[in-house]
């Protein structure tokens, strides 16, 4: 059995419960609906241009709910030695990592896609031909938080204080990512595209690339015991 | 085991060491107040207040130097599993970050007099605040991490990780908005350019002044470090033998 089947079972194996409980998708699809509720009466985006606020608001949204998915998903690993038991496979512990990420790229892509949905219903957002690219944003924006989330996460959920050490440890990290996204998401929102904004794109590709990079090379020294 | 190796940082050699750092240390540190307060003239435009400056950017530089430690030091711990390394990132991530505290107080004090606001989310700042957020969170994972190994290992994976992060953070922040000085003292034609030669002078006292501190912080800060391990091992020796 090769590496990429490996990677495949594991993430089939977090899938299958993931489907049987369906605990951190309900968590974190309703979780960033209230986000999205609260700055509805925080900013009343009806009132302002959606362009500004509203790329802010539904990042927000993502990343908080990112925090939530990621925290579910290291603690499930927890209960009953499960990540002890993934540590005895015969796999490599930076195979384990890509598996772990893929695993929370799913989830999120698909909590995303609610939330996504339920933004343009609520902040009543012109669908327009822009949106395409905005596809594009998410999906790499995913990607930098899945790279630095498995990293911290994993590590998080060993400490004394659980769930509560990775959005201390994740936020700062996060920032430019979040500064990328939201300038693209507001240039798509204003139907603009992202011709202007090739920089932020290669930041964030930078971004992605560098944190993936790190996190498979140090993911051993995370799961040593 | 352990007890043994920190046996060989023997503490005759550190105190000699530390004494000869207080013996320099201390007159350039009233040398450079001098120059800081007496020597350097007072700014055409800014008044009395730039004489933040002289505190103000070798805090920064120090910052640097002592984030700078703390990932050189978690590389090698994470190459080398040698406890020492991961002394020596504790005691620099700490020290570090009481001189970007420093940056962090006197900033503020400064722009309220020449920008006429306290903080201003400008490219540096937001760099500098980001930066000390993330040791601050660095600190916390330190005293919440679980046993000391395992500290040792996370640590020095955010360690890594935070600094790799720099010019990510630099670059974001700088294109979202800017509104800092351009840098004065290294500009690209020459080095020292844009400054009087007596206020180059008070600030480059400074600057050693506080890589002195630094280093002498450092040391105490290890020296603490070391005995609290020890202290570890002979409470678990003393457990051990009820």
């Amino acid at each position: 059995m090769n590496t990429v089947s490996r990677i495949v079972l594991i993430v089939a194996k977090d899938l299958r419960g993931e489907l049987r409980t369906k605990e951190a998708l309900t968590s974190t699809v309703f979780f960033s609906m209230l986000v999205l509720l609260v700055f509805n009466f925080a900013f009343d985006p009806g009132t302002r241009d959606l362009s500004v606020v509203g790329a802010g608001i539904l990042w927000v949204a993502f990343l908080f709910g990112s925090i939530l998915a990621m925290n579910r998903l290291m603690l499930d690993e927890r209960e009953d030695a499960r990540l002890e038991g993934l540590m005895l496979c015969p796999i490599e512990r930076t195979s384990l990592y890509l598996a772990k990420c893929l695993s929370l790229f799913l989830l999120l892509t698909v909590a995303e896609t609610v939330t996504l949905a339920i933004f343009v219903v609520f902040f009543n957002v012109p669908i327009n031909a822009q949106f395409g690219s905005l596809t594009l944003v998410v999906i790499l924006g995913t990607i930098g938080l899945v790279a630095l989330g498995t990293t911290l996460g994993t590590m998080s959920v060993r400490t004394r204080t659980r769930e509560v050490m990775l959005p201390l440890l994740l936020v700062p990290f996060a920032v430019p990512l979040l500064i990328a996204c939201v300038k693209m998401t507001g240039s798509v929102l204003a139907s603009r595209g992202l011709a202007e904004e090739l920089h932020w794109l290669r930041l964030l590709f930078v971004f992605d690339v560098l944190f993936l990079a790190l996190g498979y090379l140090t993911f051993p020294a995370i799961l040593e015991e | 085991m352990r007890a043994d190796q920190s046996n060989t940082f023997s503490t005759e050699s550190s105190d000699s060491s530390l004494r000869m750092l207080v013996v320099i240390g201390f007159p350039v540190v009233l040398i450079a107040l001098w120059a800081a307060f007496l020597y350097a003239p007072t700014e055409r435009v800014e008044g009395n207040v730039q004489r933040i400056l002289y505190m103000h950017v070798p805090a920064a530089m120090t910052m640097y130097v002592a984030y700078g430690l703390v990932f050189l030091a978690s590389v090698m711990f994470l190459a080398r599993r040698d406890s020492r390394w991961d002394e020596l990132a504790a005691a620099a991530a700490e020290v570090g970050t009481v001189f970007a505290t420093t940056v962090l107080i006197t900033g503020p004090i400064w722009a309220k007099k020449v920008w006429g606001t306290y903080w201003v989310w400008d490219a540096r700042l937001t760099t500098m605040l980001l930066l000390w957020l993330i040791f601050c969170a660095y600190l916390m994972l330190r005293v919440y991490g679980g046993d000391r190994e395992q500290v040792a290992r996370y640590c020095a994976v955010v360690g890594i990780i935070g600094f790799a992060d720099l010019p990510i953070i630099h670059y974001s922040v700088q294109w979202w908005r800017t509104l800092h000085p351009e840098p004065k003292v290294m500009t690209q034609g020459s080095i020292g350019g844009g400054m009087e030669a007596s206020m180059l002078l008070a600030l480059g006292l400074g600057t050693v002044a506080a890589l002195i501190l630094f280093a002498i912080l450092l040391r105490l800060r290890l020296c603490a470090e070391r005995m609290e391990r020890r202290l570890e091992v002979v409470e678990q020796l003393a457990a051990s033998e009820g």
